[in-house]
């Protein structure tokens, strides 16, 4: 199985006026594999946006890249031109936003902003063949009409109608990877489920889909394998089995039993105390130490190291688990 | 569509006879009136009389005002007072002039009001931005008049590149050089009428064009590959320019009336100038119809700004 | 406690008062008119709702956008005049809080709503103290400054923040702490009916969690009663003794918490439970997908309001309008196929 995107020990921060670094993705390790499906999950502050702006490059301007590699089918992205990067971006890389009713343009007409991407990155196209694919990419998500739907402009869509058009976008030139960050988090229920429906199909003919969000009920959904994200790094990945089965750090075992769910009892929740440390107030050693019933004077001093604890299964915590082998110091 | 002009046009003329109502009145309301300022010792009692009526000024304002309405309606303005002519010919023979200050102004401020306005977005924060935002502030605040002795006595008394006044050297030519010429006694004015008016549109460009770049929207269209120039051409530009243009358009339908300063500094002959000349003279006929052309400018400027507006902006429909 | 309560909103509704009783309650707000000849629309967003609230439950509030669930509450809190119907509080009418001065202060300070972001409620340029203090010095819940000093901070113990809060300003604070200053500050004029509008939607899961253990934990301490409201199936019906299922204004189901796991629901009341993803590895079971999207509430379909999208829907169901059925005890569907209980 080829590998699409490999992060390898990439760090990243944002620079304060003053010039000072603060770090806030460390030594972020992990692969998505071709044809697969991967969850990043995570809170709010956690890093989850910063590592997909990180894969495409398109990074705010206070922020900036510490170290590592960012690999796309072999190639490193952090070494790329911008001119190589405008290439990949649109083409090998595509991104659907959480906010649907203002990701896309409102003065140009959904056809022109779907077709924009093949203009771009097949300048031989003639636009008949351009308008027919468009037409071809409304059709796959399920927009109907798509005929008099195409040279409408987005008021004219609902959020739900957006985020569809958002996708058709996204899958229009066949990108390797598919990032979608939040999709689903400005939308109903109801029409959240449609969404989801309709990326668990296209995910079946495509190529590989990261998937950014806070819900782990949507990563259960559509994934294969998770990454569990805390204060920047990832602290828990693996299959999503291995995860969702046997959750091993603490931030997952307590993030876990603090969703209600609809089989949950009607008991007293879990819940981990405090909330999620910004960039400015992180310790030496395990970021999630504040907050940890497990903590000790090591978790505070030291970074936790990286183990393996199964063929499918890493965790960074200074907890002793059951037949772990230390990946990372 | 064409509801939607019919009903726009029906409100244009609605605001013009209002205006007109109005200065109809204001315009008697004024002290002294037009013949006493011609009585000379020698004129009798009888004459002012005749003058008087033949001025038509010996009715109540009601009755000249219905008699006045009913010559509008059949395109007569009326005589001018002093100079003895139809007023339409007088208007006539102005109106180019003012016309072609206003498309010099334009041209300005369109042009380098926009162009920089995009400049100094893009080039946010930097040194350019910062001195361009300077030259903004102090043309926003600057008092025209005073800016248009300045340039007058820099550019034509010191420096002698451009002509004192007027609007072409007499007598009036006709070909090449007559345009040259014209274009020459062009410069200043249209300079001084634009300061202003050139400050808002690099003002209101630049704002609107960086809070622009900050929308999702142009995120999206990086992450489809799109390199900055073209993000700014298709994405940003129509958007940025959608509030611009509303202030731009007000600005220059209320510009026909506002040039009378510049006009006159100047002595160019335009409706500005013969504003000021009618109210010295006050030659109500002229006065009237000169207000009656700047009502009519601003309704169309107003139209052809909302035209504009939602031509640029698929989220407005004609028709509301 | 989940037990009191239960029984006193289940079963004897004969001997226990309803401490709110909404009765045919409809908000309708005009649509600007478009054209010059035009029949005056409306924007149907609440209509003939009724239900009671019984002392020491929570009733939970559950609808997508559109279903008029926050209007809903607006209208009963007398934020927006409704257009017909009547509110009973503790068996006297307050439609609109047209009650005499002093019954309508003490309708504000018994009946609090606690929104979405209390950061927007909040003024960033008053001390999280004095935003306390100020309610109860006018309320009369204290009598002097000190007193209010000290109750508040007493309150702000009690909900998990550290007395120090009292002399900072709301900036200061995660989202997760201004909601339990929000809470205090509802609390400290002693409330009885507590109205939360999407009080946890805003925050993070773990902090999620502790801020619905709080509301429970507080339920009991200050014998509070609650109206949840919330678009998160999961989360209302976790804190809710009874669920209330909105749809285009309009009931669609009022069930306890036991019958919305049962097989009788309402086909739209299913559809939500369906689309909740749930995040566990067990295999789904048969998945309910609504087509299109939620109608506008401005021409709600004739028949019954749900008809466009059911998956149920016969021609019935597009002629006439179901009527809320008592399919059980307690359980009330509007639904055309709703089966009765024997």
């Amino acid at each position: 199985m080829a590998t699409i995107v490999e992060f390898k020990n990439y760090s990243m921060g944002f620079k304060d006026d003053d010039g000072q670094v603060f770090n806030l993705l460390d030594r972020l390790n992990f692969k998505v594999e071709e044809g697969k499906a991967l969850g990043v999950v995570g809170e709010s502050g956690c890093g989850k946006s910063m590592t997909s702006l990180s894969l495409m490059r398109l990074l705010p301007d206070a922020a900036t890249v510490q170290g590592g590699e960012i690999f796309l089918e072999g190639k490193d992205l952090l070494k790329a031109s911008e001119a190589e990067m405008r290439d990949i971006r649109g083409n090998k890389l595509t991104m659907i936003f959480q906010e649907p009713m203002t990701a896309l343009n409102p003065v140009l007409t959904i056809g022109q902003q779907i077709g924009e991407i093949l203009q771009l990155h097949h300048p031989e196209m003639k636009p008949d063949e351009i308008r027919r694919l468009v037409l071809q990419s409304l059709v796959d998500v399920g927009i109907a009409a798509p005929e008099t739907r195409i040279d409408q402009y987005p008021h004219e869509f609902s959020g739900g109608m957006r985020q569809r058009v958002m996708i058709a976008m996204a899958i229009i030139n066949h990108p390797a990877l598919l990032i979608a960050d939040e999709p689903t988090t400005a939308l109903d229920v109801t029409i959240q489920a449609q969404i989801l429906d309709i990326m668990r199909r296209l995910k079946k003919a495509s190529g590989s889909l990261m998937v950014i969000t806070h819900n782990l009920g949507i990563v259960a959904e559509i994934c294969e394998e998770v990454v569990v994200m805390y204060a920047g790094r990832a602290i828990e990945r693996g299959t999503l089995k291995a995860i969702f089965d046997g959750p091993l750090h603490p931030y997952t075992r307590g993030l876990m039993a603090s969703i209600p769910t609809m089989r949950s009892e009607k008991k007293p929740l879990h819940t981990i105390p405090g909330s999620v440390p910004t960039v400015y107030d992180f310790g030496p050693g395990c970021r999630f130490a504040a907050r940890c019933e497990h903590c000790t004077e090591q978790c505070r001093l030291t970074v936790p190291p990286l183990k393996r604890v199964g063929k499918d299964h890493l965790v960074q915590c200074w907890l002793t688990f059951e037949g772990e082998v230390i990946e990372h110091a | 569509m064409l509801r939607y002009l019919i009903r726009r046009i029906g409100r244009g003329i609605l605001t013009i006879f209002v205006s007109v109502t109005l200065v109809f009145f204001i315009v008697r309301a004024m002290p002294s009136n037009p013949v006493t300022l011609m009585i000379s010792p020698q004129m009798s009692e009888e004459a002012q009389q005749a003058l008087m009526v033949s001025y038509g000024l010996d009715k109540p304002k009601s009755v000249q005002y219905v008699l006045y309405m009913k010559e509008l309606l059949h395109g007569n303005l009326g005589t001018s007072f002093s100079k003895r002519i139809p007023v339409t010919e007088y208007l006539a023979e102005k109106l180019p002039w003012t016309l072609l200050l206003l498309a010099a102004v334009m041209v300005i401020v369109i042009f380098v009001g926009i162009g920089v306005g995009l400049f100094a977005a893009a080039h946010k924060g930097k040194l350019a931005d910062r001195l361009i935002n300077i030259v903004v502030t102090m043309g926003i605040s600057v008092f025209i008049p005073f800016m248009a002795f300045l340039l007058l006595y820099i550019f034509a008394f010191k420096l002698r590149i451009c002509p004192t006044g007027g609007a072409y050297t007499p007598p009036k030519g006709a070909g090449l050089s007559f345009y040259l010429d014209v274009g020459k006694h062009l410069i200043l004015p249209a300079v001084a009428l634009s300061i202003t008016n050139l400050a808002n549109a690099v003002l209101y460009t630049r704002n609107s064009m960086i809070d622009v770049l900050h929308e999702d929207y142009i995120r999206t269209a990086y992450s489809k590959g799109c390199d900055s120039k073209r993000v700014m051409k298709v994405h940003a530009i129509k958007n940025a320019l959608i509030p611009t243009v509303t202030v731009i358009g007000m600005q220059i339908g209320i510009m026909v009336g506002g040039a009378t300063v510049t006009e006159t500094v100047f002595s160019w002959p335009g409706i500005g100038r013969l504003v000021y000349d009618s109210v010295n003279a006050l030659d109500y006929p002229v006065l009237q119809g000169a207000f009656l052309v700047m009502a009519v400018a601003v309704v169309i400027m107003s139209l052809l700004t909302d035209l504009v507006v939602a031509w640029l902006d698929p989220r407005i429909k004609l028709g509301g | 406690m989940r037990e009191e309560a239960t029984t006193a909103a289940g079963a004897e509704t004969a001997d226990i008062q309803p401490i709110l009783r909404v009765e045919h309650l409809t908000k309708l707000f005009p649509v600007k008119k478009k054209k010059l000849i035009e029949t005056k629309r409306f924007v149907h967003a609440v209509e003939d709702v009724s239900f009671d609230v019984y002392p020491g439950e929570t009733l939970g509030i559950v609808g997508e956008s559109g279903s008029g669930k926050s209007t809903l509450a607006q209208t009963i809190l007398a934020l927006t005049p409704a257009t017909s119907g009547e509110v009973y509080y503790d068996g006297k009418k307050i439609t609109n809080f047209k009650v005499g001065g002093a019954g309508r202060k003490k309708l504000r300070q018994e009946m609090q709503m606690i929104f979405q972001d209390p950061y927007a409620s909040l003024n960033p340029k008053i001390k999280v103290g004095d935003a306390i203090a100020e309610p109860m010095l006018v309320n009369g819940q204290a009598k002097s400054r000190k007193e209010a000093e000290e109750k508040a901070k007493h309150l702000l113990e009690t909900v998990g923040l550290r007395p120090e809060v009292y002399d900072r300003y709301p900036h200061e604070f995660s989202g997760g702490q201004r909601q339990r200053i929000g809470i205090v500050r509802s609390l400290s004029v002693n409330p009885r009916l507590l109205f939360c509008d999407e009080s946890v939607s805003a925050l993070d899961v773990s902090v999620q969690a502790q801020i619905l253990n709080l509301f429970n934990d507080l339920k009991k301490a200050f014998h509070l009663t609650y109206v949840f409201i919330g678009h998160d199936l999961a989360v209302i019906r976790y804190i809710s003794d009874r669920i209330l299922v909105m749809y285009l204004g309009k009931i669609m189901e009022i069930a306890s918490y036991d019958d919305l796991f049962g097989e009788n629901t309402h086909p739209y009341t299913q559809a939500l439970v369906s689309a909740i993803p749930e995040p566990s590895t067990a295999p789904r079971t048969q998945r309910i997908l609504l087509e299109g999207d939620i109608p506008s509430v401005v021409n709600p379909p004739k028949g019954c309001r749900f008809c466009q999208r059911c998956f149920k829907a016969q021609a019935v169901c597009f002629e006439q309008e179901p009527d809320l059925k008592e399919v059980g005890k307690g359980h009330l569907i509007r639904c055309h196929f709703a089966k009765e209980a024997e």
